[in-house]
């Protein structure tokens, strides 16, 4: 919603000659989330706890993936929630880890980052 | 989800209308009171803050400690502060699956959390500064009930349909972005063969597109179509209060010391306190059984030990159980008490129930000391008897 904590960042994911890149993403801190991926048009709720296939390198190559990860607050232990993504199947594999913190409980983060793959 | 009888709780703010009150008011603490209700700082020192520090990280923390003692330089005033280790720092790896079981030791850092308070007890003529410090842990905090994990599946859907939401807003416009963004990596990749030009050259087209991104994002969550049926979806869901079923172990201490007109070498102990409570949360059955400690400075008040246990049985609408306290004075001079009630409870109409109480009090040779009581008890809150948090 409009005054949820929110951020936007958008990366780039280098690929390497061949490979298959794959995309995880953990909600920590024992908070839920989902995430969304949006892959040329194609919308896909990514099952939690699973490795998904986005595609061979050659097929990614100049293009670019959305992601949108919502986070709502559960844990009376902490208003903390941090969302990794994991990439990997390119030139490294690589951790995107970002923070937020809602102001109440119960209150839901959103984090939208993008990935251009090159 | 299903009600449960307020017998199932201690606690519980309620209107006990007595229809019969037959036996005398106890002397013995109830047994809810055996249960440290909050941080055992605050409880020791008896005061109910309104408002608690809760730092959510070391810089936080280290940031409140300097700013209330004027830089380390004296006794805070009037202030509470709780904070759990665990939790000052982020755990990006720990989702809520992961921790529905815990070890021991996992329970163990987990919930292990610290307070510390202190307020101005004496009066304008002798003013005394009482200072409390307090631990809490539960070795043992079950496991994330099924309905709880049901609860939480479903918000992840809910979740899902809410990003779905934002994926669908200016798609077209999104698509253009995206289509212009491959355009100019690809043109780039074909102009540009040195490999540290390239990259700073895509690293410059990426930079574009975020800006571009966050205006569309802005775009999107100004609009209120969206904003509505986001806060539609979230209306219907309501807050998730996390339960959780199986063993649990609560142990606490706390210790308090005063320091009249706030000088550090007249600082005297004054008193100290430990707590455990060991129930097993069933859907049907649970047995609590609490334990406290009381230690006192002074001469004339008994260092005691309370001993307490109940036992439920419930339904959606009905509720049994059987409670007794033991105090065992540690100091000499003073008799051993204890107190057996059997309560039932039924729900006659929604939030209110016929209560009964038959026991004996502590004093058996007093009159009033047959606990025999009917009522009608209204419940504001549902939960009597909180489990720890956890």
């Amino acid at each position: 919603m409009g005054s949820d904590p929110r951020v936007s960042d958008t990366q780039i994911y280098r690929l390497g000659d061949k490979g298959n890149v794959t995309i995880a993403v953990t909600v920590g801190d024992a908070q839920v989330g989902e995430t969304t991926l949006q892959l040329k048009g194609a919308t896909t709720h990514l099952p939690a706890a699973s490795t998904f296939p986005l595609g061979s390198a050659d097929s990614l190559r100049d293009g670019i993936l959305h992601t949108s990860t919502t986070v709502t607050d559960v844990n009376p232990a902490t208003n903390r929630t941090e969302v990794t993504l994991h990439l990997a199947g390119g030139a490294a594999d690589r951790d995107y880890t970002y923070q937020l913190e809602v102001a109440d409980p119960s209150g839901s983060a959103q984090f939208l980052i993008d990935f251009i793959f090159v | 989800m299903r009600s449960r009888s307020s017998l199932s709780a201690a606690g519980t703010l309620c209107a006990v209308l007595l229809l019969a009150p037959l036996g005398a008011a106890a002397q013995l603490p109830e047994l809810p009171s055996l249960r440290v209700s909050g941080a055992p700082a605050f409880v020791l020192l008896g005061v109910s803050p309104a408002s608690v520090d809760r730092p959510s990280s070391p810089t936080d923390l280290g940031l409140d400690l300097a700013d209330r003692t004027g830089v380390f330089q004296s006794l805070p005033r009037d202030f509470a502060l709780e904070t759990s280790p665990y939790w000052l720092l982020g755990h990006p790896r720990l989702t809520w699956r992961a921790d529905s079981v815990r070890s021991l030791g996992q329970s163990m850092a987990r919930t292990f959390a610290i307070s510390a308070a202190s307020a101005q007890l004496g009066d304008a003529s002798t003013p005394s500064t009482g200072v409390s410090l307090g631990l809490r842990v539960l070795p043992l905090s079950g496991r994330l009930a099924p309905r709880t994990m049901a609860q939480l599946d479903t918000i992840e859907q809910a979740l899902g349909r809410e990003n779905e939401l934002y994926f669908r807003r200016f798609s077209d416009e999104r698509a253009r972005m995206d289509s212009a963004l491959t355009a100019a990596l690809r043109q780039l990749r074909g102009a540009i063969q040195d490999p540290g030009t390239l990259a700073i050259a895509q690293a410059a087209i990426a930079a574009q597109y975020q800006g571009l991104k966050q205006q569309l994002e802005a775009r999107i969550f100004a609009d209120s179509s969206y904003r509505a049926q986001i806060a539609a979806g979230r209306a219907q869901r309501g807050p998730v209060i996390p339960q959780r079923l199986g063993p649990m172990l609560e142990l606490a201490a706390a210790s308090m010391w005063t320091y009249p007109d706030a000088v550090w070498s007249r600082g005297r102990y004054q008193r100290a306190a430990v707590w455990a409570a060991l129930s097993y949360e069933g859907p049907k059955v649970t047995p609590v059984l609490l334990l406290r400690f009381q230690g006192q400075a002074s001469d004339t008040l008994p260092t005691l030990l309370d001993v307490g246990g109940r036992l439920i049985r419930d339904g959606a609408n009905w509720g049994v159980s059987l409670e007794g306290v033991w105090r065992h004075p540690l100091t000499s001079g003073f008799d051993n008490l204890y107190r057996v009630a059997g309560m039932f409870e039924y729900e006659v109409l929604p939030a209110t129930w016929l209560v009964g109480t038959f026991g004996r009090d502590f004093q058996t040779q007093r009159s009033g000391s047959v606990l025999a009581q009917l009522g009608v008890k209204i419940t504001v809150n549902a939960a009597r008897y909180a489990p720890p948090e956890h």
